[in-house]
């Protein structure tokens, strides 16, 4: 990384800063990532770990990355809940399994953004 | 000195940083480890949102259009989930009833042959391999496919096979219910042999009966003066059929006196277990168009079985070019059951007729495969089978029968059972046959097939007719060319008691049973009231000595008898009906017991005794008992009975006018001083055998003082000793009224364990395992149909919980409140709701 440089950056380290620091470039970015993030979580639980790690790459710091995992996975359950329509009801009536759902749909994200502390 | 400094900062935090990266790192990774963990992960692929396999189960709709080879049909769904289907003809209702039936009820429909078959182990690991066991060795399922070959190529034969083909339709094209996404597993096809389980496992429900084993072993254990609390007539004066004349030889039909030697209380007590929960029965009745305001003919049905998530019925209204049939019948089969068409209507109670019966074999001592038959040795027939059992090993047992039937052992002792139930039975034809009856005669006519479970059927027809009839092959039993009655245990190795005409597994000729046409019946009564009570006083042959005790039908008959002309709110309001007719006879005689006693020999309320030494201050019933929730029938306080407690709960009594309410005081204490009252009686005799060894309500609310269970203690100090029992137990669990102790928990799903939601809501709960609205808490048993039907009109009903199986539907209990008070809504023949789905050829 070369600080202050001036000239586009082609490394895939210059591209990922671009997306953490120019805001267009960081919209487009989450939306990607929280595209991509929601496909992985409807194929496999783990895929809510992978979503939380996408849009956490993208945040300028660990800890908007913790912010934006958690972000995410409201956004998991508000998408399963509307997925759900009227059968919402009886879902959440079953405790403790939606529990499960609830804590996976919000923790796992969250696990999954730390990776921003890594990379 | 500050580039060191720099330098010395940079070091460290650089150092902090890769601290903190490894611990980010290892946070990570056992996060994801952990959550990869073969629990953690299946509890995740489960229920994980989004990608979990529960939710597939949610929202499911049935398909708009269903290719059929059977012919064009629709299917709409009404408001509360009752499939209407419209058909060119026969099979293509019958394939379209086996779409709906597999799309509401698929979990039902699996569970209930793997019952039957001995396959639960599979699914539910080792705590059913028992159970699978038992129903290997009776060889159900041998019996459901002998049932199925003559079946076969009659015309209803080709309906079975077309309803099979309409589930397996369904489980094809429709995501799955919700409990196979818990267990993680698919259904295998449908087939006819199937269908016929699902009917022999109602037939074993009503009939499966091992009385003559326990009184085998009551006369042994206890002494043969003990009989006498299991009389095989109850002297009460409300039969079925009254004032029946009969020129019948009833001479030989009085009951066994002598049971005969018992076969050991393991066996005895692994068999009981198989039964049905007491209280298994029905009330039904009908009336004639001169005794209702319309003019036309009343049946009112309230079958009584195990309440179940979901319902042991299945609703359904079909109509074709032949009939237009609406009523219940259990998912399965694809014929309603019990129900109304445009010609008449009819209800079905058991009769506790018996029809299985036990044999003792003289075994070989040097070869137990060998048993002495008719002078000669024989071997058993044995076959090894082996049950799956999920995260276990699989079992291996050898399945033995003899000329009888299947042989059945524990510790050593053996027992060949024959049951009417197990040789192919042509009950599917009786039932299509009813269902789509014109009137009287056809009914009589398709009764003739209606080979078991022994069944009080009652119908009225739109002409007026009405009729009661007993349905089932009654067996008769000869001793020395003398017929005998059943409930003994008969000599095998001699043939004793034989049923001729009888084949195990295989076609019968019946020929050594009772006709049809002496079969107890009254054509065109003024009416009938059917509650599993003593059909008749002088019957010409013996029918059975496991009758319910005559508290509903008494209470059926003081009201139907004086009535004026009714109407059908009156029918609705009788089945409802609260009225505990033993404590009419029990509560007064409590009452006065109280004005007599001498509080001084009732001091020590936790004795069971009247001399104050230690008693069984464990007096309680068997801890699985939900009749006695407190686990412990005798009071904990020690010492001085509180005197103004007993006379405030004598005040409620006196007050209470006998009817089992949620709301009512009286209701509560009289039901747990009734419990009390039992538990005092029987425990110190029958306490070693066992609960299920209790003579029954009739027996205990008439036992005379001397009387072998009082054992020189007088009936009226029990009765009070009972009292206070029962008011310390209502007073420590803080009870106010009956509702507080007698609710709807224990109805539940098979799961409910494990998940608790797919149980319905616990509610209080009206009624006893005496009133007509019947409730039995502790089996949870009670009406798990009501239905009130003017023949050839209009008709109500109500089911206990929802039509549909599915967790997620809007009809998973929508009517198990109005059940629970007593309400109904109607059950009528025109179709209703919008077209879902459409069955065809050639949809492609």
């Amino acid at each position: 990384m070369t600080p202050g440089a001036d000239g586009p950056a082609t490394t895939a380290d210059g591209r990922l800063d671009r997306l953490r620091t120019e805001p267009r470039a960081h919209a487009a970015g989450l939306v990607v990532a929280t595209g991509l993030g929601v496909l992985a979580a409807w194929l496999d639980p783990l895929g809510l770990v992978v979503g939380g790690a996408l849009v956490g790459l993208v945040a300028a710091s660990l800890r908007r990355a913790i912010l934006y995992g958690l972000a995410f996975g409201v956004l998991v359950l508000v998408v399963f809940a509307l997925s759900l329509g009227t059968t919402l009801g009886p879902a959440v009536g079953m405790v403790p399994a939606v529990y499960l759902t609830l804590g996976a749909g919000v923790g796992m994200p969250v696990l999954g953004s730390l990776v921003r502390g890594l990379v | 000195m500050d580039e060191t400094d720099e330098r010395t900062r940079s070091d460290r935090s650089a150092g902090a940083d890769r601290r903190r990266r490894a611990v980010l790192a290892a946070v990570v990774a056992a996060g994801v480890g952990g959550l990869s963990l073969s629990g953690a992960r299946g509890l995740l692929e489960t229920f994980a949102p989004l990608s979990g396999r529960a939710w597939d189960a949610a929202g499911r709709e049935p398909a708009g259009e269903v290719d059929s080879p059977y012919g064009d049909a629709t299917v709409r769904y009404d408001g509360l989930g009752v499939p209407h289907v419209e058909a060119d003809g026969e099979a293509a209702a019958a394939f379209a009833v086996g779409y709906v039936q597999g799309f509401d009820r698929l979990f039902q429909l699996d569970l209930g042959r793997r019952l039957v078959a001995g396959r639960l182990s599979e699914l539910a690991g080792e705590a059913t391999v028992e159970d699978d066991e038992f129903h290997r060795r009776m060889g159900f399922r041998d019996a459901a496919e002998a049932s199925w070959e003559p079946l076969a190529d009659a015309p209803v034969g080709g309906l079975l096979e077309a309803y099979a083909d309409g589930v397996n339709a369904a489980i094809d094209d429709e995501p799955l219910p919700l409990e196979f996404e818990l267990l993680d597993y698919e259904p295998e096809p449908w087939t006819p042999v199937d269908t016929l389980s699902a009917e022999t496992q109602i037939g074993w429900a009503l009939t499966g009966e091992f009385g003559e084993l326990r009184r085998a072993l009551v006369a042994d254990r206890l002494g043969e003066e003990f009989l006498a609390l299991y009389p095989d007539r109850m002297d009460h004066d409300a039969p079925i059929l009254r004032g029946t004349a009969t020129d019948g030889d009833t001479a030989g039909v009085a009951a066994a006196d002598r049971p005969g030697e018992p076969v050991g209380a393991a066996l005895t007590d692994w068999l009981s277990a198989f039964e049905s929960p007491r209280g298994t029965g029905s009330n039904s009745w009908v009336v004639s168009g001169e005794h209702t305001e319309s003019g036309r003919p009343i049946v009112a049905n309230d079958p009584h079985l195990e309440l179940t998530v979901p319902p042991l019925w299945y609703e359904q209204h079909v109509r074709t070019p032949e009939a237009d049939v609406r009523g219940v019948t259990f998912p399965g089969v694809p014929f309603v059951i019990i129900g109304a068409n445009a010609d008449g209507t009819w209800g079905f109670t058991n009769v506790g007729a018996d029809v299985l019966d036990c044999y003792r074999y003289e075994i070989d001592a040097d070869d137990p495969n060998r048993y002495r038959y008719r002078g000669e040795w024989r071997e058993f027939d044995r076959e090894r089978q082996s049950i799956a059992v999920a995260d276990g090993e699989d079992r291996t047992i050898t399945v033995r029968r003899s000329v009888h039937g299947p042989v059945l052992e524990r510790e050593g002792r053996t027992v060949g059972v024959a049951w009417t139930g197990l040789a192919a039975t042509r009950t599917t034809e009786a039932i299509y046959g009813i269902s789509r009856s014109g009137g009287l005669e056809d009914v009589r006519e398709a009764a003739r097939r209606f080979d078991l479970p022994t069944q009080n059927l009652v119908y009225a027809d739109a002409d007026g007719r009405t009729l009661y009839q007993l349905v089932g092959k009654l067996p008769i039993r000869r001793i020395d060319g003398e017929a005998v009655p059943g409930d003994r245990i008969f000599d095998g190795s001699a043939g004793e008691g034989e049923w001729d005409g009888f084949t195990p597994y295989g076609e019968s000729s019946w020929e050594g049973f009772v006709p049809f046409e002496e079969l107890p019946a009254a054509v065109d009564p003024d009416h009938v009231a059917t509650a599993n009570q003593r059909v008749a006083d002088d019957p010409d042959h013996y029918i059975g000595v496991a009758y319910a005790t005559p508290y509903r039908g008494r209470r059926l008959y003081d009201v139907l008898d004086g009535a004026a002309p009714t109407e059908p709110a009156d029918h609705r309001a009788l089945q409802t009906d609260l009225r505990d007719e033993r404590a009419v006879e029990l509560v007064p005689a409590l009452l006065s017991a109280l004005e007599d006693v001498d509080w001084d020999g009732i001091e020590r309320v936790d004795e069971t005794g009247d001399d104050g030494t230690a008693g069984d201050s464990e007096g309680g019933g068997d801890p699985g008992d939900a009749d006695d929730p407190g686990g412990d029938g005798s009071a904990g306080g020690p010492g001085a009975v509180d005197a103004a407690a007993i006379a405030d709960a004598a005040d409620v009594l006196a007050d209470w006018e006998y009817r089992m309410d949620r709301d009512s005081r009286g209701a509560l204490v009289f039901a747990r001083w009734f419990e009390a009252f039992r538990e005092r009686v029987f425990e110190p005799s029958f306490g070693e055998l066992g609960e299920s060894y209790y003579p029954n309500d009739w027996v205990l609310a008439t036992l005379p003082d001397g009387s072998p269970p009082l054992d020189g203690r007088s009936r009226e100090t029990v009765m009070v000793e009972a009292l206070a029992t029962a008011v310390a137990e209502i007073d420590e669990a803080g009870w106010e009224r009956y509702g507080d102790v007698n609710t709807t928990a224990p109805i539940d799903h098979p799961f409910g364990g494990e998940a608790p939601f797919l149980g319905y809501a616990d509610r209080p709960a009206d009624g006893s395992r005496a009133t007509v609205k019947n409730y039995r808490a502790s089996s949870a048993v009670g009406a798990s149909w009501r239905m009130v039907a003017e023949a050839g009109g209009d008709a109500w009903a109500i089911l206990p919980g929802g039509n549909s199986g599915d967790y997620f539907s809007a009809h998973y209990g929508d009517q198990f409140q109005a059940w629970v008070d007593g309400e109904y809504r109607p059950m009528a023949l025109e179709p209703d709701g919008e077209v879902s789905i459409t069955f065809g050829g050639d949809r492609s």
